[in-house]
């Protein structure tokens, strides 16, 4: 059946289909409806929704919740990402699954509260002090939302990581018609017995109060859950497993959408609500006889550089689009080879238009062309 | 068997030898909560210990039971997400003074006020041993820290008053000098249905006893002594500086866990959702 | 998207005739209903068989007098979520034209309420009186339904089936009655001008 669902609506339908049966969280513009859905959706299911006095003290109880065996998630935005990356780094350590769900507006500090952005992408990714492996997940639409809601906790829950789903202010509050397709879940897994099993550095997950007494730390720790905070490798090798779990999955991990990029001379990369203007674009340049394409990122971290890298080097230019001044296209010019790699981006609150996208794909082709000619 | 072996099953001996220096009372207290286990059979699979960061919070990991060992200032948190995806777990939150009164002070109040069935030890040293023996929000005025060689010129935190203040249901101050006492409480808090908090004055030689010139741990469980006196038939004028020390409060209101559960039940019902 | 612009045989609202999507925008006083007659009109047009993106002002934005509601209707996948100069733009205050009128193209179609547009240079406008008309109703609250009415019966961007199913849908019952009055009131305005 079509429903008109809002964005944040969205997020909370899907966290729900997903299974989650705790939310903690903390009101913030865009995204505070995401936690008003939750309180009307959790209690009559059984599961937990609490205001917390703060995004620490979210992310704190989520963690808490989730190393019960509960799916836990919150919900929060620019400012509250911000506080929430201690607890980001701790769940990180400790191989706790859970969702953060960050609706961008303008930053820093409490910038355009009202306003979209894309500039925590790489909060997403390094937010939080030291490495660890990560996840972090984007959506162009309100069916997007539901669908990568979803697929943010069977990371989560697969992988033992906290996963980032990266909203903005307008997909957090814009409404469309959709369908609410069924998708398979994942549940996390338990060891077949509780003898010998080593609580970390496996994607196996035994939770606290099942029989195996342990200690979670966000120290560093071996598997045993011991801690090893000096001089020990024990923290290196726990981290390095995380990180290789995740690799060794990215093809499944990062999730794209590719159009008309068979021929296209023009390559547009985008990512959440600016991959919709983008994608206007290239039909407004397909229209015109330019031969442009999209890739869409759904899945920012980890980075897909290996299929980034083939399309824009079969390219002759590629412009990166983006709500912030220069984040994606770092990565994208890191694995361009020769390919001129051209940025456009705002941080005025704005969305980068179609017409916009659309010249600066012109322009980028054409200097490329003229730069082949002169080089000739 | 020697005195006291069987409170060996309380602890988890792969993870000693513990972090605490010679004198320091957090082993005083430790050793008191085997001891309250004991007494109380508790069952160690279904009981979850949290820590935040520092000499204190460092106890989860020493405990023979489910722990966790969290972020400074913030083992509220962690134990109000555990006790609400689970309220059948007995859940306990082990923090030092700067732990629970500096950095985490927002969420002591808040779990005050929510009245969550978790019982909170605060084990307050007057200062910050971890990270080298500097001021903490319950240091005394006037006395020495790392970072006030002249004298603290601040005020210092009361923690119970703190405590009833934000509505905490089960509130007392002990002392690693009170042997007999201090376990009572401690069993009393884990017993109380709803927010129980216990404030235990604990001895740190190597940086309070060291900077003030108050002796070692035997010198300062003396001053722990000297410096407060039993609650009950006393006034505030006879108080004369020493600190109180008993059971401030101890009432039923309503339990966070047991009324979500309700509103669960509720919106149910309703058929809400 | 031509076939809504048929009624009777007749073309109507010629300026859309040629277009694939339609961007509406409603903007009123806080309290004028404004995020109702937009997500009316979103969800008639669903029931229509379009696509539909509904975007509103929010926040400090939203506060400051005045409120917006976009609808875009489409029969093709929405790429950009944004009206730009909205092809119809139904503002039912002073204070809302002074705050969205700025997006105005010149091919866009100005509904407004005639009492808020005097003292204002509002072009060729199409005046009605909504909050005068939806007070005859019994319901001055209603000037939104009335200037919805009025702006389906011009248009005919959704069907006034699906418009009169939605407006059931969501308005609260005991004021569902005036509501249908208001609707009524507003479609046979756009009769009339239509003769």
């Amino acid at each position: 059946m079509q429903q008109l669902i809002q964005g944040n609506e969205a997020c909370a339908l899907g966290a729900v289909a997903a299974g989650c049966s705790f939310f903690a969280g903390y009101p913030i513009t865009p995204s505070s409806e995401i936690m008003e859905w939750m309180s009307r959706l959790l209690p009559p299911r059984g599961g937990v929704f609490i205001q917390m006095e703060d995004e620490l003290s979210s992310m704190g109880a989520v963690i808490g919740a989730s190393w019960t065996g509960a799916k836990a998630m919150t919900a929060t935005s620019g400012p509250g990402f911000t506080l929430m990356q201690e607890h980001i780094g701790y769940a990180a350590m400790t191989e706790t699954p859970c969702v953060i769900v960050d609706g961008q507006r303008v930053g820093p500090s409490t910038g355009m509260p009202t306003s979209p952005a894309q500039g925590d992408v790489m909060q997403a990714r390094w937010g939080s002090h030291g490495d660890r492996a990560a996840i972090a997940l984007t959506a162009s639409s309100v069916l997007d939302t539901y669908t990568m809601t979803i697929e943010a906790f069977n990371m989560s829950e697969r992988y033992r990581l906290p996963v980032v789903l990266l909203l903005d202010a307008t997909l957090a509050h814009m409404r469309e018609n959709v369908i609410l397709p069924d998708i398979p879940i994942v549940n996390r897994s338990r060891p077949g017995s509780i003898d010998d099993f080593a609580p970390f550095g496996s994607p196996e997950f035994l939770p606290l109060g099942a029989g195996a007494r342990f200690t979670v730390s966000g120290l560093s720790h071996d598997e045993a859950g011991h801690q090893r905070a000096a001089k020990s490798d024990a923290g290196e090798r726990l981290t390095r497993r995380a990180i290789e779990r995740v690799a060794a999955d990215a093809e499944r991990i990062t999730l794209t959408r590719q159009e008309a990029l068979d021929d296209a001379e023009l390559v547009l990369v985008a990512y959440g609500i600016t991959a919709r203007a983008a994608r206007a674009a290239v039909h407004q340049l397909r229209a015109e006889g330019i031969p442009a394409g999209l890739l869409e990122l759904q899945t920012l971290w980890p980075f897909p550089a290996e299929l980034v890298g083939s399309v824009a080097r079969n390219a002759r230019a590629v412009v990166v689009a983006e709500l912030n001044l220069g984040q994606v296209v770092t990565l994208v010019s890191a694995v361009a080879g020769t390919t001129p790699v051209h940025h456009l981006g705002r941080m005025d609150g704005a969305l980068l238009e179609p017409d916009a996208i659309a010249a600066a794909g012109r322009t980028a082709l054409h200097d490329a062309v003229q730069e082949v000619g002169a080089a000739r | 068997m020697r005195h006291g072996e069987h409170l060996r099953a309380y602890l988890r001996e792969e993870a000693m030898p513990n972090v605490w220096c010679p004198g320091c009372g957090h082993g005083n207290v430790m050793g008191a909560l085997t001891r309250t286990f004991d007494r109380m059979q508790l069952d160690l699979d279904a009981t979850v210990v949290i820590g935040g960061i520092g000499c204190a919070s460092r106890m989860p990991f020493f405990l023979n039971t489910n722990a966790m060992h969290t972020t400074h200032g913030r083992a509220l948190t962690f134990a109000t997400g555990v006790k609400l995806a689970r309220p059948e777990l007995t859940v306990l939150a082990v923090m030092g003074d700067g732990d629970a009164l500096a950095i985490g002070g927002n969420h002591l109040i808040h779990a005050c006020r929510r009245n969550i069935d978790v019982t909170a030890l605060v084990l307050n040293n007057g200062i910050y041993g971890m990270t080298g023996g500097q001021l903490a929000p319950s240091t005394p005025q006037s006395f020495r820290s790392t970072t006030s060689a002249l004298g603290s010129i601040e005020s210092p935190f009361d923690t119970v008053e703190l405590a009833l203040a934000a509505g905490a249901t089960y509130v007392a101050r002990a002392t690693t000098f009170d042997f007999d006492e201090m376990p009572q409480m401690i069993e009393a808090a884990i017993r109380h249905p709803g927010f129980a908090l216990v404030e235990i004055l604990s001895q740190c030689p190597t940086y309070f006893g060291r900077l003030n010139k108050l002796g070692d741990g035997r010198a300062l469980l003396d001053y722990e002594r000297d410096h407060t006196a039993p609650l009950e038939g006393i006034t505030r004028e006879e108080l004369a500086g020493q600190l109180p020390i008993g059971v401030f409060r101890e009432e039923i209101r309503p339990e966070y866990t047991r009324q979500y559960a309700a509103l669960c039940d509720r919106a149910r019902r309703a058929g809400n959702g | 998207m031509a076939e809504l612009n048929t009624r009777n045989g007749q073309v109507v609202g010629s300026a859309l005739a040629t277009r694939v999507q339609t961007g509406i925008r409603i903007a009123g006083r806080g309290g004028q209903g404004v995020m109702l007659a937009g997500l009316l009109v979103a969800q008639a047009a669903i029931d229509d068989g379009l696509e539909v993106v509904q975007t509103q002002s929010y926040g400090p934005e939203a506060r400051l007098g005045a409120a917006k509601s976009d609808v875009i209707l489409s029969h093709e996948p929405i790429a950009y979520p944004e009206i730009g100069a909205p092809d119809l733009f139904l503002c039912l205050s002073h204070d809302a034209f002074t705050a969205y009128g700025h997006d105005i193209a010149p091919n866009t179609r100005l509904i407004m309420d005639a009492r808020a547009a005097r003292g204002l240079d509002v072009g060729e406008a199409v005046l009605v009186p909504m909050v005068d008309t939806a007070r005859d109703c019994g319901a001055i609250i209603a000037a939104n339904i009335v200037g919805l009415g009025f702006l389906v019966g011009m248009t005919d961007v959704v069907s006034e089936r699906s418009l009169r199913r939605a407006l059931a849908a969501r308005a609260r019952p005991e004021s569902l009655e005036s509501n249908m009055r208001a609707l009524d009131a507003g479609l046979a305005l756009a009769a009339e001008r239509r003769l």
